[in-house]
């Protein structure tokens, strides 16, 4: 579904990745990890489309369709969704309104009849619950005072809402207590689907017990320089990325 | 009729001149011998509007025709002191309207744009102990001065809304609103701009225990000039004041701000704020802002801050990260920075107004 080949990408005028092919098939959750800095964020970043970050060479394609070409919200529109590492707090626009806004607009793009108000208040609240988030959460402003945690589970709810075919978690888990841990890892497994593809990119090997990659990447000076299966990740854990990174 | 460039000495006796055959009464001398105060181009609180063109807006209008003893009226009930201004339209009065409004009642004075031109006087009492909404729908494509003053008797509650139209031309709003003890004053306040809309809001809290709360729209686009000028003054023990105006400037629009709370030495126990966050939208545009504190008495609590601010990228790419094209997430942030400023019992309206103003400014 996710197909990367040979990208490079720079911020501004700084060169982070570097030759980096990656594909994430239909089905599938891959995961990314990488020491700090290693460009795992800019490859995200990039993904979505966010001004600033340029695409200097090779290609992204989300099936047949071209990233490169579409501003951020028709990537949006063509499936791609990005859970931020650090969510945008936007005092004064509520969450309910924010959230219908996102259906509305990428349901109208799609010729897609308009999901009537009811049955979204109904969807977004079951939603909320299941991610033990009150209720109160969709009235207040997106993200606007939000812990640290909570802003993670709201992006998790917008998953849920928008439904799209990729989603990419940048270090959903970090700043999670336990409980919400499994609560958002609950949620992710419900987002998964034999035509849903998730690209997790994070630090701890706890995460993956909750949600079982088929594939592990370590991504260090912008590319990616090992893959492997789910072991990969418990042996990160217990030696660190030196033995990656020093040959 | 007079020219905007004549000095105070000039204006004072061309003004004379007009009165030849008939004697100005008591009232109208008074108001004739205020005008050598007029505030002269440019001074503090004239900065960023010329004073002359709203001189000439309010003589070129339909000559003055008010009774010696309006003109006393008026001139007593509001602050001449601070608004010298008031003496130039007493002497303009076109039309005095007096209301009193009861417990239940709302009233909706028709709109100042029927009123084309000239200088418009509505003086609303509330009673004591009532519960009542004011309602003002403005604007016009020519001159005019309205000067509003509300009294709110012991117990009384006004919601008031003001909104001004588009299109809006040279005009001077003047509010003066006195709050009587345990009185509550609720202003919420949409302005449009103009080719130049000067509104000043006087609210006096003269009996102890008096509330006013303000909240406000500002929009400011074209080549419109709109300066707006708030003052809070603490009369009286124990009252609280709270006026939140938010500003956003686009195209070639100027837009300035002016808070002052005042507390005098019998304002012990005070509670006063006062904030104005602005929105930059554009390079061509213009805000400024002067937050002014004016305290005699040690027994208070003030908050007083401004910003000046740009639509926020991260939050334009986090909207457009779901979805929503570019020119909606701009509209959705910047009806958000506006908020709860549009309340009160024409919400609706003044809803429609902003939305269709703010559409137009994404588009
Ligand atoms: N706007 C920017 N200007 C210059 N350098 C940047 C910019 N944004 C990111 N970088 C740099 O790019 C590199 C990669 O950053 P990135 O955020 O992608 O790392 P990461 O792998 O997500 O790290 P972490 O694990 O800490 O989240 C870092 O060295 C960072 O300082
Ligand atoms: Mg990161």
């Amino acid at each position: 579904m996710l197909e990367i080949s040979n990208l490079s990408a720079s911020v501004g005028s700084k060169a982070i990745i570097d030759g980096l092919t990656l594909g994430v098939p239909a089905g599938e959750v891959h995961a990314i990890m990488g020491p700090n800095g290693s460009g795992k964020s800019t490859l995200a970043n990039v993904l979505s489309g966010r001004p600033g970050y340029t695409v200097t060479g090779g290609s992204l394609k989300l099936g047949e369709t071209d990233l490169n070409e579409l501003e951020p919200e028709e990537r949006a529109i063509a499936g791609l969704f990005l859970a931020f590492q650090y969510p945008t707090e936007i005092p004064g626009v509520s969450n309910m309104e924010f959230l219908k806004a996102a259906i509305d607009a990428q349901r109208a793009a799609r010729d897609e009849e308009p999901l009537d108000a009811s049955s979204f208040i109904r969807q977004a609240r079951a939603t909320a619950k299941e991610l033990d988030l009150d209720p109160n959460f969709l009235k207040r402003g997106v993200n606007e005072g939000f812990s640290g945690g909570e802003k993670k589970r709201n992006e998790i709810l917008q998953l849920l809402m928008l439904q799209p075919k990729l989603a990419i978690l940048d270090e959903t888990d970090s700043g999670l207590d336990i409980d919400a841990l499994q609560v958002v890892a609950e949620g992710v497994n419900r987002f998964r689907a034999p035509d849903h593809a998730i690209l997790l990119v994070t630090h701890y090997q706890r995460l993956l017990d909750y949600i079982k990659p088929d594939r592990v990447h370590v991504l260090a000076g912008g590319k990616i320089i090992k893959s492997g299966g789910p072991e990969l990740a418990l042996e990160l854990e217990e030696r660190g990325y030196g033995w990656l990174t020093d040959n | 009729m007079v020219n905007g460039q004549l000095s105070a000495a000039e204006r004072h006796s061309a003004r004379l001149t007009e009165f030849q055959g008939s004697t100005p009464g008591t009232a109208a001398r008074e108001a004739l011998g205020m005008l050598s105060h007029l505030p002269q181009p440019g001074s503090e609180s004239w900065k960023y509007s010329p004073v002359n063109r709203l001189y000439e807006a309010l003589e070129n209008g339909p000559s003055g025709s008010a009774s010696d003893t309006d003109i006393a009226a008026l001139l007593a009930q509001a602050d001449t002191t601070r608004f010298p201004l008031i003496a130039a339209a007493a002497l303009e009065l076109a039309s005095v309207t007096r209301v009193q409004l009861g417990n239940g009642d709302r009233l909706e004075p028709e709109s100042f744009a029927a009123q084309e031109q000239g200088c418009h006087w509505l003086h609303v009492e509330v009673a004591e102990g009532a519960t009542a909404q004011l309602i003002q729908r403005g604007g016009t494509a020519k001159g005019l001065a309205a000067i509003t003053t509300i009294e709110l008797k012991a117990g009384a509650t006004l919601n008031h809304s003001v909104s001004g139209a588009s299109n809006s031309g040279t005009a001077w709003h003047l509010h003066s609103i006195d709050a009587g003890e345990h009185s509550h004053y609720h202003r919420h306040q949409l302005s449009l701009g103009g080719q130049l809309e000067r509104n000043d809001v006087h609210v006096r809290l003269v009996g102890r225990d008096a509330q006013a709360t303000l909240t406000g729209t500002l929009l400011c686009g074209d080549k419109d000039r709109s300066d707006n000028q708030i003052v809070l003054e603490h009369q009286a023990p124990n009252c609280r004041s709270t006026a939140r105006y938010h500003g956003l400037a686009n195209q070639q629009g100027k837009l300035t701000f002016g808070g002052r709370i005042h507390i005098l030495p019998e304002g012990a126990g005070t509670d006063a704020r006062l904030h104005n966050p602005n929105l930059l939208l554009a390079d061509t545009a213009e805000i400024n802002t002067k937050p002014e504190l004016e305290i005699y008495n040690d027994d208070v609590a003030c908050a007083h801050g401004a910003t000046v601010g740009q639509l926020n990228d991260d939050a334009v790419f986090y909207l457009r990260s779901r979805g929503i094209p570019l020119t909606a997430a701009r509209a959705l942030l910047l009806r958000g920075f506006v908020g709860d400023g549009l309340g009160g019992p024409d919400q609706d309206y003044m809803t429609t107004l902003t939305n269709a103003r703010l559409t137009q400014w994404t588009l």
